[in-house]
């Protein structure tokens, strides 16, 4: 089965975390909105969402085709494909707790988003650069440390070793840990290098998950897109510590 | 020389390009992606005149928003469609220009043209003063048809990334612009070429570049808003009935289309090419007559607005300015390369090849285009420079995609 992933084109966004689950696992895939032609592009992903026809309509992309299956919600879809391609836990109780931190993953991710977006996300950042200034010093001072100590501690606790988050095997939110420090590390580049020092079992998890063969090859094509000030992680050198 | 690069020729005393197409065209790209941006945008998409070092011009603060970026956006997205969606910097410059226009470059929320995108501003303003109208715009004017172009270029641009705002924008743009429309006849357009924004009052009867609104009613028309069938109809039936018969007279309903100018008998070769684009894009889709409706469009240009240079026919803008400029230019080859390969010509071909192959010599080694081969330096007028230019070139390869690599 080849899965259709829906997500915007130009951005690495929620449907990055798709991406790399789809990657690692080496399923075929088409990123839909990516593609042209006939079904294709951004109108095929919008069928889905305005159609009056889909009873079980995803409330924004990501969405994820799977055969009959329209899955939404970026971890709800690593609940379902984690398990189907070896990356997640087979018992009940590592499966909770691998959705558990995708979970927090998600927390930790509309929070970046509303460092540049505080006020709403239908402005422009350029019309609520005062509030992001003030949000995103308040998320690198506090939210930034307790999120990132508390993956370290994730890591450190694990009594299966802290190669990875849970248990002695990869699992989809280890690759989600990889993508959060490597967005974050694009956004704020100073910050990041102080927390370089302090977190080091997270960078040690980015940099082993950065090589594994098959991410290493999807970071290098043009698969991959680069960060931009469009997406999640955007770099406003204003944004970021001194 | 040409543009400072020797001039080739082969062995019939045909120019032959400096480098090949895709050589040119590529390293011109690399170098736009790496434009200085300030307040949220590159800097190409908000300031008319750039050298070539990314430097504002200092004796010109006016800028023509919709054009430039509007075409820029065409020109981005086509080219993103062209390398396989592969770059999505491409994309997300046509982003940024997008969100310029939707946010920057509108007229005040009151008036005849409320929050409509405006034809000329002012430089380092963010958003545009109500009064920036500059070139031969008045501070309060607007001119119509460039919110058509810019609309459809907002359209163009959901349809390829999604967001929202910029549909928003190209609705209410074509809501603005059918609320004002009027019949049309033999002496005037169903708009005025400029029109202030407040009371709606018309400087100029005619405006002679109406495909880009009828490409904007197309485009909502095909989301479903079906509001615009009537206008639309009302619109082609003005083209069919008055403007291509005209061409094939004195060609006054081809008048006015150039932001700095303002003389209302002024013809324009940009209008009718951009017309015949329009009808060799739907064929018989849109036009049972296309054929010899194309055929009129491309002549008139012929007969009126093309000159030679280094052996070539190439193409210049208007009745008031004989020069080949990098947007016209293009725009000519462009067209003539579709007409060419619609209608079987290998003399046409020939020509439109030879158009662009001049125009590609204003692309230095390091990618720095010109808006005028005789200009001395890399820079200028950034849409004859950049953005009216490269969507040009797509089209052309669409239709012969051997032009890429050939040299």
């Amino acid at each position: 089965m080849v899965y259709e992933l829906f997500y915007w084109p130009g951005i690495q966004g929620r449907g990055e975390f798709v991406r790399l689950t789809l990657e690692e696992a080496g399923a075929p895939y088409v990123d839909v909105a990516r593609e042209s032609g006939r079904g294709a592009g951004v109108p095929a992903l919008m069928r889905f969402l305005d159609s009056p026809r889909i009873e079980r309509a995803p409330f924004a992309p990501p969405f994820l085709k799977a055969g009959r299956l329209l899955i939404g919600q970026t971890a709800n879809i690593l609940q379902f494909l984690g398990p189907r391609h070896g990356l997640a836990p087979k018992a009940e109780g590592g499966r909770v707790w691998t959705h558990e931190l995708q979970l927090t993953i998600a927390d930790l991710v509309a929070e970046v988003h509303d460092t540049h977006h505080p006020i709403a996300s239908g402005l422009y950042y350029e019309d609520q650069k005062k509030e992001a200034r003030r949000r995103a010093a308040d998320f690198l001072a506090n939210r930034l440390p307790k999120f990132l100590g508390y993956f370290e501690q994730v890591l450190q606790r694990n009594s299966r070793g802290d190669r990875f988050l849970v248990g002695p095997k990869l699992t989809y939110a280890d690759l989600s840990a990889f993508q959060i420090v490597a967005g974050l590390s694009y956004a704020f580049p100073n910050a990041m290098a102080k927390a370089s020092r302090k977190y080091r079992r997270i960078f040690a998890h980015h940099a082993r998950i950065q090589e594994r063969p098959r991410i290493a090859a999807y970071l290098a094509s043009p698969r991959r897109i680069p960060f931009n000030e469009d997406g999640i992680f955007r770099h406003y050198p204003i944004l970021d510590s001194k | 020389m040409i543009a400072g690069h020797t001039a080739r020729f082969d062995a019939a005393g045909n120019l032959k390009p400096w480098t090949s197409w895709g050589v040119a065209l590529e390293r011109e790209m690399i170098f736009y992606q790496r434009c200085p941006s300030d307040h949220g945008y590159p800097r190409f998409a908000y300031v008319t005149f750039l050298d070539g070092d990314w430097t504002p011009s200092a004796d010109r603060t006016d800028t023509i928003p919709s054009t430039q970026a509007g075409m820029g956006i065409v020109s981005y997205l086509k080219f993103y469609e062209f390398s396989d969606r592969h770059e999505v910097g491409y994309l997300n410059t046509a982003r940024s220009m997008g969100s310029y226009l939707v946010r920057e470059a509108l007229t005040p929320a009151s008036g005849a043209y409320p929050a409509f995108t405006r034809s000329t501003g002012t430089r380092e303003r963010f958003p545009q003063p109500a009064d920036c109208g500059s070139q031969a715009d008045q501070p309060y004017e607007i001119e119509p048809d460039k919110g058509g172009i810019a609309g459809y270029a907002l359209a163009l641009l959901f349809d390829v990334c999604g967001e929202r705002r910029y549909l928003e924008q190209a609705l209410h743009n074509a809501r603005v612009l059918a609320d004002n429309q009027r019949e049309g006849g033999a002496r005037e357009s169903p708009w005025p070429f400029r029109a202030d924004f407040r009371s709606g009052e018309g400087r100029g009867p005619i405006s002679g570049n109406m495909s880009y609104i009828l490409r904007l009613y197309d485009a909502l028309l095909a989301h479903g808003y079906q509001e615009f069938s009537l206008p639309r109809e009302a619109l082609w039936q003005w083209i069919i009935r008055h403007q291509i018969p005209s061409a094939a007279a004195d060609g006054g309903l081809f008048a006015q289309f150039f932001e700095d100018h303002d003389t209302p008998t002024n013809r324009t070769a940009w209008s009718p090419l951009n017309l015949a684009r329009y009808l060799l894009e739907g064929r018989e889709s849109l036009d049972p007559k296309w054929r010899s409706h194309c055929g009129t469009l491309i002549e008139f240009v012929r007969t009126n607005f093309t000159h030679r240079e280094f052996g070539v026919t190439v193409c210049h803008e208007q009745d008031e300015d004989k020069q080949a400029w990098g947007g016209i230019n293009s725009t000519y080859g462009a067209v003539l390369a579709v007409y060419a390969k619609a209608i079987g010509s290998a003399s046409l071909a020939r020509e439109a090849r030879q158009a662009l192959d001049f125009t590609l010599y204003s692309i230095d080694e390091q990618g720095r285009p010109r808006d005028l081969a005789q200009s001395a330096a890399a820079g200028g007028w950034q849409e004859d420079a950049h953005t009216d230019v490269i969507h040009n070139y797509v089209d052309a390869l669409c239709a012969f995609p051997e032009w890429i690599d050939s040299t």
